[in-house]
């Protein structure tokens, strides 16, 4: 009880406060340092960087003003790059979200043994990008490839997937895909698994058939799962980069060069450090715009219960 | 309870902290000073250079080379870059003949040429374990190659050039002489009309099999005698800009262009052994192949190897005579961050690797052509060309090139992304239908932009 | 439960056998590139160069996984990843567990600004901070070293957001109580809260993992000596170094994926509640 005896002294609020802080500060410190080192003062070094020309070997970095921004917004090669990204986001996040909503609806069924289909739907959650690509390259391989093999059996025209301009990029959004269906399949289940069953019975009372079921419940009930499988899925085509180095090395004729990449080759194969920099920036401000639609088109189009 | 907290950010800045302590002394093992080389030689050819730091390492006791794969030349470089200014540097590095110029302006090396001054002057034992290097019997156009302002940068050690592998059998069966591959561009298109095979409507052989090399590009521009870039291939001053963009560099693209349409050729693209394969399998008559895969091609062919014929490099008939190869290959660089011990035991091994009887044995074992003139003619070296008279035609093609600053090879700083700008005119032209002039045009603009950002960025004061 | 008659049983078995062959044909595409790289993986090579390719391993070379283990350093490149995953699992549970306990428990000024900046930290995207981090890293001479692999990744917005959402649903009287207990924060946390999230502690951890144990592109740029690649890098490059042991390198790519597959079946649970934090408003 030695609290309520403890002899009551006044207490400026700003003493108080700053006392508190120096409370809580054992417990932030760790994750705040980690931060301000890795991820703030890094975004700050970026454009400081993209204000400079660098020389491969980091010994100078000369102030060059808008320059390089400039380059970056002019160059056809940097608008094509958008564009590779674009493409890539729309080959992979449209087929992955669609995939994974068939594979959740299937999964979703009671049946006995289902628990086994469930896990092997995920089951891509668990390869890496790499694995993923050493798996596929030898898969998509023009010569000995079994997809080549599989479309020659069906009467189909088979191609050079990776050399070939037309097919690299859908051959790699076709790798990423499989990639990311686990992840998809588990999210959309797990929203399937959220839409409260008096909904299906209010509809069924209504007369409602398996078809407006699914377009006036369950539709209407993923749209924040499908929304943030999307979103994520957007997140993660901007982010790719190792199917890219594996497989097609950002050719033939860049035709798989998507940013991430392009900063990478233009940092680290082809030392242009400050360069590298605007073009991450120009990514990061591009980044920011996409989020603030996504959060303009969640707060319109998608239904919260 | 504050101390117990107070321990566990103790831990966790320790975990930040700790490990920042590394050496950058010279490093030992066994009372030895370890000299790391990064390479890339992979596979036999890896094997072939184990077995001549086995070498150096048994006939000393102060030096232990330590080999390190690093994958491809562009790794291996990224790599050198990551480490500038911390321990991880290596004292020794391969690198390909395209980086002399930013090696150079990386002024983290120090030129051969330092070491063989110092040798010279030194007498006795300060002169190293080996006597001083002698330049006279080294083959001159890799030392024309590697040096600038008349200084030797880098020490050459593994040498190739491109040549034409054609299928004699083909060429006898096709009523060609097989023994008279075609020498000009024109002749190999008029044999490849001969040699094209079609069963009904496909063609089951074709004259030659393509492949995406920015490197054939430089070899038939400098056998027509064209400069690939400006200032005589950077070898007068830097060089600000490329020339390749020439009627010598057109007329290259156009005959690619007109072999891929009229389907005399096929494109396979950069995946570049897969020519020769194709011709060993049947499917092309020729292909335009590094010699560095003929030693592994004609060992796995054993007493097949006959079939398989070597030509110089054809170059279009109206090349002219000043043109030849460039020699350039890949080169050894010592790196100036390292403890002086470190450099001194890295030039012990590269004195001792390019001694003839070592380069001899190198050729044989490799196919790389030795640095050495006097290796021709040493066993094992003269065996293999008793046995494979393939690597005399690859040998006949390098010695008779005349010297001058075309066959010295191009000298430019961002050599990798001009290079890769070659690579993108050819496909373009192949597979985009751009005509040889437009693609040129795009690889020159990208090419100078790329110079230009380069030099200002290295300075441009030398 | 009534007892059905043995013709309903079998009409309702029959209006399932569709449903499993659907079921069937899906999991069967889905799993088959996984299974071509196992059959390819027990093949010797010049099976893989031939066309049509074999569906099936008709004289299984199991040699392939003792040469991935012996032959090509995969042993020290599981060790890495284990190392680094196991070292950035550890430390996010514990800056997030700290950060958390904080914006949950503590009432300081400022809390939901600092709150807001951490979670802004999700906001920029990695690549943006690349070229400077990597920068940093070699500065201080971490390449080919474990802090190198793990330091920049040792805090987690994520993490701390999950379980500050789960310790604000622990009942506020638990920590009143613990004051008048003369508890200290420190310990309140260790034998208090961590017991009661056992399960958001073990989403967070089995999420930091499989992330950590998938990195690519991090450790491909910070990593140059063969012995401290980890598994992902290792398979990645020995794909383009060792052509003529391709078998032997997919084998080396199943021994890799295993670990990551018994990881996802046995914590499945943990792991869709971490996926799905952020699209389930919670």
């Amino acid at each position: 009880m030695s609290v309520a005896v403890a002899p009551r002294r006044r207490r400026s609020p700003l003493a108080r406060g700053a006392r508190e802080l120096v409370a809580a500060a054992p417990f932030i410190l760790p994750s705040v340092g980690l931060f301000a080192v890795f991820v703030f003062y890094p975004l700050v070094r970026s454009v400081w960087l993209g204000f400079h020309a660098t020389d491969p070997f980091g010994r100078h970095e000369v102030w060059v003003g808008i320059d390089q921004f400039q380059d970056v917004l002019t160059s056809p090669d940097f608008r094509y790059s958008l564009f590779v990204t674009g493409q890539f986001a729309l080959y992979t996040v449209v087929p992955a979200t669609a995939i994974g909503l068939c594979l959740a609806l299937l999964a979703h069924q009671r049946l006995p043994g289902i628990v086994i289909f469930r896990t092997i739907f995920s089951s891509t959650v668990a390869s890496s990008v790499a694995v993923s690509s050493v798996m596929w390259l030898l898969l998509l391989n023009p010569g000995v490839g079994v997809l080549n093999y599989i479309l020659d059996q069906g009467g189909l025209p088979t191609a050079s997937w990776l050399t070939d301009p037309t097919w690299a990029l859908p051959a790699v959004a076709m790798t990423t895909v499989w990639m990311n269906v686990g992840f998809a399949t588990i999210v959309i289940l797990a929203g399937l698994q959220n839409i409260p069953e008096e909904l299906y019975e209010a509809a069924r009372v209504d007369g409602a058939g398996g078809r407006d079921q699914f377009l006036h419940v369950t539709l209407p009930g993923l749209s924040p799962t499908l929304l943030f499988v999307s979103v994520v899925g957007v997140i993660f085509a901007f982010q790719s980069f190792g199917q890219i180095n594996i497989l097609t090395q950002g050719g033939p004729l860049d035709s798989t060069n998507v940013i991430v990449y392009s900063i990478y080759r233009e940092a680290f194969l082809h030392y242009n450090v400050g360069l590298a920099s605007a073009q991450a920036v120009v990514l990061f401000v591009i980044v920011l715009l996409l989020t603030f639609v996504q959060f303009v088109i969640a707060s319109r189009w998608v239904f919260y219960r | 309870m504050k101390t117990r907290l107070r321990w566990l950010l103790f831990v966790l800045v320790a975990l930040a902290v700790l490990p920042a302590c590394r050496d950058s002394g010279p490093r030992t093992s066994d009372g030895r000073t370890e000299i790391i080389l990064w390479h890339s030689m992979g596979g036999l050819n890896g094997n072939a250079l184990q077995a001549i730091i086995d070498g150096f390492n048994a006939s000393q006791d102060a030096y232990r080379v330590r080999p390190i794969y690093q994958g491809g030349y562009p790794e291996s470089l990224k790599k050198l870059v990551s480490s500038f200014g911390t321990a991880s540097m290596p004292a020794m590095i391969q690198l390909d003949d395209i980086q002399l110029q930013f090696m150079v302006d990386s002024r983290a090396t120090v030129e051969m040429q330092s070491f063989i001054d110092l040798d010279r002057a030194a007498s006795g034992a300060d002169q190293g374990y080996l006597p001083p290097v002698d330049l006279t019997d080294f083959e001159p156009r890799a030392l024309d190659y590697y040096s600038l302002d008349g200084r030797l940068r880098a020490m050459p050690f593994n040498l190739s050039g491109p040549v034409l592998y054609y299928d004699k059998t083909a060429f006898t069966s096709a009523g060609l002489d097989p023994e008279k591959p075609p020498a000009t561009l024109e002749e190999l298109r008029d044999d490849a009309e001969k040699l094209l095979v079609r069963d009904g409507g496909s063609i089951t052989r074709n004259g030659i099999a393509l492949a995406i090399s920015p490197w054939y590009f430089e070899q038939m521009l400098a056998r027509q005698g064209a400069y690939y870039a400006g200032n005589e291939n950077g070898r007068a001053a830097r060089a600000q800009d490329v020339a390749f963009d020439s009627e010598e560099g057109r007329k290259i693209l156009s005959w690619w262009q007109d072999m891929v349409r009229s389907g005399l050729g096929t494109n396979i693209g950069r995946q570049g052994l897969q020519g020769l394969l194709s011709v060993l399998s049947g499917k092309s008559a020729m292909a335009i192949e590094s010699t560095a895969a003929m030693r592994s091609i004609l060992l796995a062919l054993g007493a097949e190897s006959v079939r398989l014929g070597t030509a110089p490099l054809p170059a279009p008939e109206s090349a002219s005579p000043e043109g030849g190869m460039v020699l350039g290959g890949a080169a050894m660089w010592i790196m100036s961050d390292r403890p002086d011990i470190e450099q001194r035991g890295a030039w012990e091994f590269l004195k001792y690797a390019t001694q003839p009887q070592v380069q001899a044995q190198w050729h044989f074992d490799t196919g790389y052509f030795p640095v050495r003139v006097s290796s021709w003619d040493m066993e094992p070296a003269a065996s293999l060309h008793r046995d494979f008279p393939q690597f005399t035609v690859a040998r006949d093609q390098v010695l008779r090139s005349p010297r001058n600053k075309i066959t010295a090879g191009a000298v430019i700083g961002p050599f990798t992304q001009v290079r890769e700008t070659i690579s993108e005119a050819f496909e373009r032209v192949l597979v985009g239908g751009e005509t040889p002039e437009e693609a040129l045009d795009r690889a020159r603009s990208e090419s100078n932009r790329a110079i230009d950002r380069y030099n200002r960025s290295v300075g441009n004061d030398e | 439960m009534r007892q059905r008659t043995a013709p309903q049983r079998a009409a309702r078995i029959a209006a399932t056998l569709p449903r499993y062959a659907l079921l069937l044909a899906a999991a069967t595409v889905i799993l088959f590139p996984l299974y071509m790289t196992v059959v390819d993986s027990l093949q010797p090579l010049e099976k893989l160069l031939q066309f049509p390719p074999d569906f099936w391993p008709r004289a299984p070379r199991w040699e392939n996984y003792r040469l991935a283990m012996t032959d090509i350093q995969m042993p020290r490149y599981l060790l890495n990843s284990l190392i680094m995953a196991t070292v950035i699992t550890a430390g996010q549970v514990v800056t997030s567990s700290l950060a958390a306990y904080a914006f949950a428990f503590k009432r300081f000024p400022l809390s939901s600004a600092i709150f807001f900046v951490f979670l802004s930290t999700m906001m920029v995207p990695w690549e943006v901070s690349l070229i400077p981090n990597f920068q940093t890293i070699q500065r201080l001479d971490w390449l080919d070293t474990y802090q190198g692999l793990t330091v920049p990744f040792l805090a987690t917005a994520f993490g701390t957001f999950l379980l500050r959402q789960h310790f604000l649903t622990l009942p506020r009287e638990l920590k009143d109580a613990a004051d008048i207990d003369g508890y200290g924060d420190l310990r309140f946390l260790l034998f208090v809260v961590v017991p009661l999230s056992r399960a958001a502690l073990a989403t967070l951890a089995v999420f930091s993992f499989l992330q950590a144990w998938n990195q690519y592109l991090w450790p491909l740029l910070i990593t140059n000596e063969p012995e401290m690649r980890t598994v992902q890098i290792g398979i990645a490059a020995l794909q383009s170094e060792e052509v003529q042991q391709t078998n032997v390198v997919l084998a080396g790519t199943i021994v890799a994926l295993i670990p990551m597959l018994v990881l996802v079946a046995v914590f499945q649970r943990f792991l869709v509640r971490g996926l799905t934090a952020g699209a389930v408003k919670g």
